[in-house]
C-alpha cells in the first residue's frame, strides 16, 4: 500500500507553530468579532491557528497531526472538505449569533474532524474494529454533549487560560466529515473502501 | 627685594587657595534621588486603613496603567517627562495585550493622578476610564557622583574637556502594583531593577547623567516586564488554589477556545492508534 505525504495536515500543524512562535501573527488572524465588523474577514478562516497557551496548541496539533497524517498517508479523499468546514464553520456561525463572544481559536475543530473522517471512513470498511471506532466516535459525541449542557471545558485546562468552551466547534468538525464521507461516497457510488485512492 | 617676596607671597597664596578648593572638590561627592511611593499615594492618611475585600474579577479584564506621582517631600528635577512615561507604559503593556484574558489596556496620563489621591482617585479614573483593574508605576532612582584619580587633570583645563574624571553610579527600582479598584486589593507586584556605572568628563557630567537617568528607567522597565509575567502566573496559580479569596466571573465579550485537553487527547491517540495497528495486522 503506498502511503501519501500529509501535505495538509504538515501545512496546518506548521502554521500553528509558526503563529504561537511570533505572537504578533496570532493577533492578526484570531477571531475578533470587532475586527471581523470591520472587515477584516480572513480571520472567520484563520481562527484555527491561534493558540492561548502551550498545552492548548500541543494538544490540538497532535491529535491532529496524528489523524490526519493517518487520513492522507491512507488516501482519503476530500479531506480537504473536512478542514475547510471544520476552519469556516465555527466563525460563520459565531459571528451571526454570538455577539458575546470576542475572541476564539484552536485546532480542536480541525484535529476532531479529521478524528471522525478517519472513524466514519473506518466503519464504512465493515471490517472487524468498527467497535474500536464507534467507541472512539461516540466518546467524541459525548464530550461535545457534556460541554454543551455544562458550558464548561472537559479535561481542557491550558495553563490555566481561562475560556469558554466552544463545542460547536468540535461539532464543525464533525459535519465537515460527514460531508466529505457523503460526496465520496455518492460520488463513487460503490464500497467505501474506494474512498481512498489506494488499493 | 621686597617687590619679589610679594609676588612670591601672592603666588604662593594663590596655590593654597587653589589646593584647598582643589581637595574640597576632590572629595565632593554628589547624591541626587527621584522618587515616587504607592504607599504615599494610596495611604495619605497614615492613621486611616483601608481594609480590602474579595476581588470580584470579571473575565476579560480591562486594565489601566499609570505613574504614581511624585511625593512631594521627595521630589526633585524631574527626570520624566510625560512623553517618557508614556513610552515606558506602552512599553510594559505591550507584553500582556495579546493575553485572552485581558480585554484591553489603558495608558492613563500622569495628569489624571493626584498626589495622595488615593482610592477616591482611583475610582474616579475607573469611571473615566472604565477599568477594572490599574497597575500602579512607581520609580525609584538614585544617582552618585564620585571624582576619580583623573579629575586631577581638571587642573589643566583642558582636562576638564576631554578627560573623564567623574565616576557615576545610577541605581534605578520600577515596581508595578496591580490593584483591583473596586475591593481595593493588592493583586500582585513585581519590581524590576537596573545600575548603570559610566564616567564623564566634568564638563558634560549633567548630560551623561541625563542620559544614565533615562538608560536606567529602560533597563529597570526590561527586568519589569520578566518579573510581571512571573508574578502573573503565580498569580493565576494562587486564583485556582484559594476560589475562596478571588472570586474569577465570565462576562459577555469573553474568549472561546476550541481545546481537547491532555486526558482527552491521550484516550483519543490511544484508542485510534490501536484501531489502526489492528487494520494494519489483518
Amino acid at each position: 500500500m503506498n502511503l501519501r505525504v500529509p501535505v495538509l495536515t504538515c501545512f496546518m500543524v506548521g502554521s500553528a507553530l509558526l503563529v504561537y512562535r511570533f505572537p504578533h501573527l496570532g493577533a492578526l488572524l484570531a477571531y475578533d468579532r470587532q475586527a471581523i465588523l470591520a472587515g477584516e474577514w480572513w480571520r472567520l478562516g484563520t481562527a484555527p491557528l491561534v493558540h492561548f497557551s502551550a498545552s492548548h496548541l500541543g494538544w490540538n496539533s497532535l491529535i491532529l497531526g496524528a489523524a490526519g497524517w493517518a487520513v492522507e498517508a491512507l488516501g482519503y479523499r476530500h479531506f480537504w472538505l473536512v478542514c475547510a468546514v471544520a476552519a469556516l464553520a465555527p466563525g460563520m456561525v459565531y459571528i451571526l449569533v454570538a455577539p458575546e463572544l470576542a475572541v476564539y481559536g484552536g485546532l480542536s475543530g480541525l484535529a476532531s474532524g479529521a478524528v471522525a473522517y478517519l472513524c466514519l471512513g473506518n466503519l464504512f470498511t465493515k471490517g472487524p474494529n468498527r467497535v474500536l471506532w464507534m467507541a472512539i466516535l461516540l466518546l467524541m459525541v459525548g464530550k461535545i454533549m457534556a460541554e454543551v449542557s455544562l458550558d464548561v471545558p472537559l479535561f481542557a485546562r491550558p495553563d490555566g487560560v481561562p475560556f469558554r468552551a466552544l463545542p460547536l466547534v468540535h461539532a464543525a468538525g464533525f459535519f465537515g466529515a460527514a460531508c466529505a464521507m457523503l460526496w465520496t461516497v455518492r460520488s463513487r457510488g460503490q464500497d467505501p473502501l474506494e474512498v481512498r485512492g489506494c488499493s | 627685594m621686597r617687590g619679589m617676596s610679594t609676588v612670591v607671597c601672592a603666588i604662593v597664596g594663590a596655590l593654597f587657595v587653589f589646593s584647598v578648593t582643589g581637595c574640597l572638590r576632590f572629595t565632593d561627592k554628589t547624591q541626587s534621588r527621584y522618587a515616587s511611593s504607592v504607599v504615599d499615594y494610596l495611604y495619605p492618611k497614615q492613621d486611616v486603613a483601608e481594609v480590602p475585600t474579595i476581588p470580584h474579577l470579571s473575565l476579560p479584564l480591562r486594565v489601566g496603567v499609570a505613574f504614581v506621582p511624585e511625593s512631594s517631600r521627595m521630589s526633585s528635577v524631574e527626570r520624566l517627562t510625560e512623553k517618557d512615561k508614556m513610552d515606558l507604559m506602552q512599553r510594559i503593556s505591550g507584553e500582556f495585550r495579546s493575553l485572552p484574558f485581558v480585554k484591553d489596556i489603558e495608558l492613563i496620563p500622569s495628569a489624571y493622578l493626584t498626589p495622595q489621591g488615593s482610592f477616591t482617585n482611583l475610582d474616579q479614573i475607573r469611571t473615566m476610564y472604565g477599568i477594572d483593574v490599574i497597575t500602579l508605576l512607581s520609580i525609584d532612582q538614585v544617582q552618585h557622583t564620585d571624582e576619580g584619580l583623573l579629575s586631577l587633570s581638571y587642573w589643566t583645563i583642558v582636562g576638564a574637556y576631554v578627560v573623564r574624571g567623574e565616576k557615576n553610579d545610577t541605581s534605578t527600582m520600577m515596581d508595578a502594583a496591580v490593584y483591583d479598584i473596586a475591593s481595593r486589593k493588592m493583586l500582585f507586584r513585581a519590581p524590576g531593577t537596573s545600575t548603570i556605572k559610566g564616567s564623564a568628563t566634568l564638563v558634560n557630567l549633567s548630560e551623561q547623567l541625563r542620559k544614565d537617568s533615562a538608560e536606567g528607567f529602560s533597563l529597570a522597565a526590561d527586568n519589569l516586564v520578566v518579573n510581571l509575567h512571573d508574578q502573573l502566573k503565580r498569580f493565576q496559580e494562587k486564583v485556582k488554589e484559594r476560589p475562596q479569596e478571588y472570586v474569577v466571573k465570565h462576562k459577555a465579550g469573553y474568549t472561546g477556545g476550541g481545546s481537547l485537553g491532555g486526558a482527552y487527547a491521550l484516550t483519543l491517540l490511544g484508542l485510534g492508534g490501536l484501531a489502526l495497528w489492528r487494520n494494519k495486522k489483518r
